[in-house]
């Protein structure tokens, strides 16, 4: 037994005679309506997808023309290397063993999402700083839902990092909040494992991958550090045809469950296309105490219309106050990964909360100090199933990544030396949500929050009947999607 | 009889207070005691002992929460009475609590230790603050009072298991509460 948890022990018991009484006096709320909901109800699904796609044009061998080659011979497209994938430790499932079994299985999942944690605590202010500027720059100022994943658009500039040399990494070091090569591969790869899981109740499974031209030489050594260190799988084709471009959709919809099908068909290669690189989520997770359908209520959701939609109505886990809004927590079936839910104060706007530093701080990291205590917490969820998709390239300029995007600028000679660089000719993002009782109705997406200002509270109920924001959170809170919620219908 | 009126009664030095406090808190005594010593023997001396210790401490002291107090005296008697049975310092239940709470020691290369000058009882009563009563209840019941897990299940409405994930998030927020406040060296 450590002496820190010695001293843990010793802390809790000189806790005060208050908090003893409280315990000891507590009158547990009754729970049979829990327990029909357990039985009642189909499987809670979030979903989630997200797609970043990072064309790299010009720079074949010997010209940088905008004129298309003649393909010489048709070059049938081939998986050149699949990424070989960590296992997960299983989520103990209490029906399929024993007590004891379930302690024991329970304690090894738990040592591995504390390994994550430790390898997330090993990251930068930087990485952090990274997730605040683009939450901010990316969600703030849009017309409608917006839905996007900061985990994933950091491993997918992560690795056009490892592409780059001169100012045009530099740029990309910048805004990653790294110094150098080594310490960008030490993050992207404990961001990977923090978010990646297939526990057997939480699946989060991300992908990237590299798509080469057939009549083109790389950097092998380039292939070889994609794939080692963000897990990327390398396929080789004709840019431009037909075939190619089904098997980058085709593997797109395998990454995404499918869900961002729509999104997946309008990405296509273009015949100066030198290299993509592709990264994608698809996370997907039932709630640790579901909703009763029994519960599900028509009411109106204030969005740019008024909406009538079906609001599920149940128990939320945290609750906070913070400055401007107020949010609660709800847990996946995993007790580690959750989803936050921040309704802005009447007058204010989800746009309001992301310009302020205290609630973007909030949405990126999270934060203890807010909570509040309460003696029931309750939560009123409309079905939701909100897309959008982004065109990065200027934003990112204007969080001062440039020269990636001017042919002739452009350093991503590490790609193929002795060609002219290419450069980035189009950076686009597509992520979906779904929150829904039986994943196939397509469904309107509400929380009802109301809350009283007095502490502690005795009830805490949410009702989220206007404009608000969530956020799903990986092992150590990491921000693995960041959505804004402005219509349901 | 409220708390109030039982306090009265040590007081006016009126032995009645002793029946009313056993009445009232004599379970929770036992219970406390039981969770230490694994005994009902023992545990009901434990009882016995914990309305004597009040009958000294009450007056001067008047305890604001009465049942807290109450359980406090009764595990201080119940761990002394065990160390002076076995010469050792832990029980068996002890020790697979503190083997639970390493769960909630944050897990940061580098951290050998936690600065105990800033690690106090207060910090766990100001995470305590921000939880769901429900959520403290669990807690101290499991940490402070040696609550079993599948006694928790039974009194919260839940089967062991999902108890047993109920107490590892709790453990986990710890973690992340004593990292993010600093409590580290």
């Amino acid at each position: 037994m450590s002496k820190n948890s010695e001293k843990l022990y010793g802390a809790i018991s000189g806790i005060g005679d208050k908090y003893l009484a409280d315990a000891e006096n507590y009158k547990p709320q009754r729970k049979k309506n829990r327990k029909i909901v357990y039985s009642a109800v189909a499987a809670m699904l979030v979903c989630a997808v997200t797609v970043t796609a990072v064309f790299v044009g010009g720079g074949r061998s010997g010209s940088v023309s905008d004129v298309p080659p003649e393909p010489v011979h048709h070059f049938s497209p081939f998986a050149a290397a699949a990424a070989d994938y960590p296992e997960t430790e299983k989520f103990p499932v209490p029906d399929t063993m024993t007590y004891d079994g379930y302690l024991n299985t329970l304690q090894k999942w738990g040592e591995t999402t504390a390994e994550k944690e430790k390898n997330l605590g090993t990251l930068s202010d930087g990485t952090t700083e990274f997730f605040r500027k683009t939450v901010s720059e990316f969600m703030t100022g849009r017309d409608g839902n917006v839905v996007f994943s900061p985990t994933n658009v950091y491993l997918a500039l992560s690795m056009l990092s490892e592409c780059a040399a001169g100012e045009t990494k530099d740029q990309l070091l910048a805004l990653l909040g790294e110094a150098d090569t080594d310490s960008v591969r030490s993050s992207a790869n404990a961001v990977w494992k923090a978010a990646y899981t297939d526990d057997g109740v939480t699946r989060s499974l991300l992908a990237n991958s590299l798509w080469l031209r057939h009549d083109m030489n790389y950097n092998e050594s380039l292939v070889k550090t994609l794939a080692e260190n963000y897990f990327a799988s390398t396929f080789v084709g004709e840019m431009g045809s037909p075939e190619y471009d089904k098997m980058l959709q085709d593997w797109l919809n395998d990454q995404t469950g499918g869900l961002l099908e729509e999104h997946a068909g309008k990405e296509k290669f273009d015949s100066e296309t030198a290299l993509a690189l592709v990264s994608a989520i698809h996370f997907k997770a039932g709630w640790d105490g579901k909703f009763w359908s029994g519960a599900t209520k028509k009411s109106v959701f204030h969005g740019k219309t008024d909406e009538r939609c079906d609001f599920m109505n149940g128990g939320g886990d945290t609750a906070y106050i913070g400055d401007g809004f107020i949010a609660e927590d709800k847990y996946f079936r995993n007790n580690e990964y959750k989803m936050t839910f921040i309704l802005p104060d009447e007058g204010k706007t989800p746009d309001d909360l992301l310009r302020d530093e205290s609630a973007l701080d909030f949405i990126v990291r999270g934060g203890e100090s807010l909570a509040v205590k309460a003696d029931e917490i309750t939560l009123s969820l409309p079905k939701f199933d909100v897309d959008s998709s982004l065109d990065l390239k200027p934003m990112l300029e204007e969080l001062g990544v440039k020269d990636a995007f001017v042919r002739g600028v452009a350093d991503f000679t590490p790609v193929s030396p002795g060609a002219d660089s290419p450069y980035v000719s189009g950076v686009s993002h597509a992520a979906r949500v779904t929150v829904d009782e039986d994943g196939c109705e397509a469904a309107a997406f509400t929380i009802i929050y109301e809350a009283t200002s007095c502490i502690p509270l005795e009830y805490f109920r949410m009702t989220l009947d206007r404009p608000f924001i969530f956020v799903i959170r990986g092992a150590g809170d990491l921000p693995l999607f960041v959505g804004i919620v402005c219509d349901v219908g | 009889m409220d708390d109030r009126e039982i306090t009265d009664l040590f007081f006016a030095r009126d032995e009645a207070a002793l029946s009313e406090t056993a009445s009232k808190y004599g379970a929770l005594s036992r219970r406390v005691a039981m969770n230490v010593l694994g005994d009902r023997e023992d545990a009901e001396e434990v009882e016995s002992d914990t309305l004597h210790a009040l009958w000294q401490k009450i007056p001067p002291e008047r305890p604001v929460h009465f049942a807290g107090y109450t359980a406090r005296i009764a595990r201080n008697i119940a761990v002394g009475r065990f160390r002076q049975k076995t010469s050792a310092s832990r029980g068996g239940a002890e020790e697979l609590l503190l083997s639970e709470l390493e769960d909630a020691i944050p897990s940061r290369d580098g951290v050998e230790d936690l600065a105990e000058a800033a690690f106090t009882s207060e910090s766990i009563e100001k995470w305590l603050d921000g939880l769901r009563t429900e959520d403290a209840a669990i807690f101290v019941r499991r940490y402070w009072y040696g609550d079993s897990v599948k006694e928790l299940a039974a009194r919260f409405g839940m089967n062991a298991s999902q108890m047993a994930g109920r107490l590892f998030r709790l453990r986990k927020n710890l973690g992340k509460y004593l990292e993010r406040n600093g409590i580290l060296l």
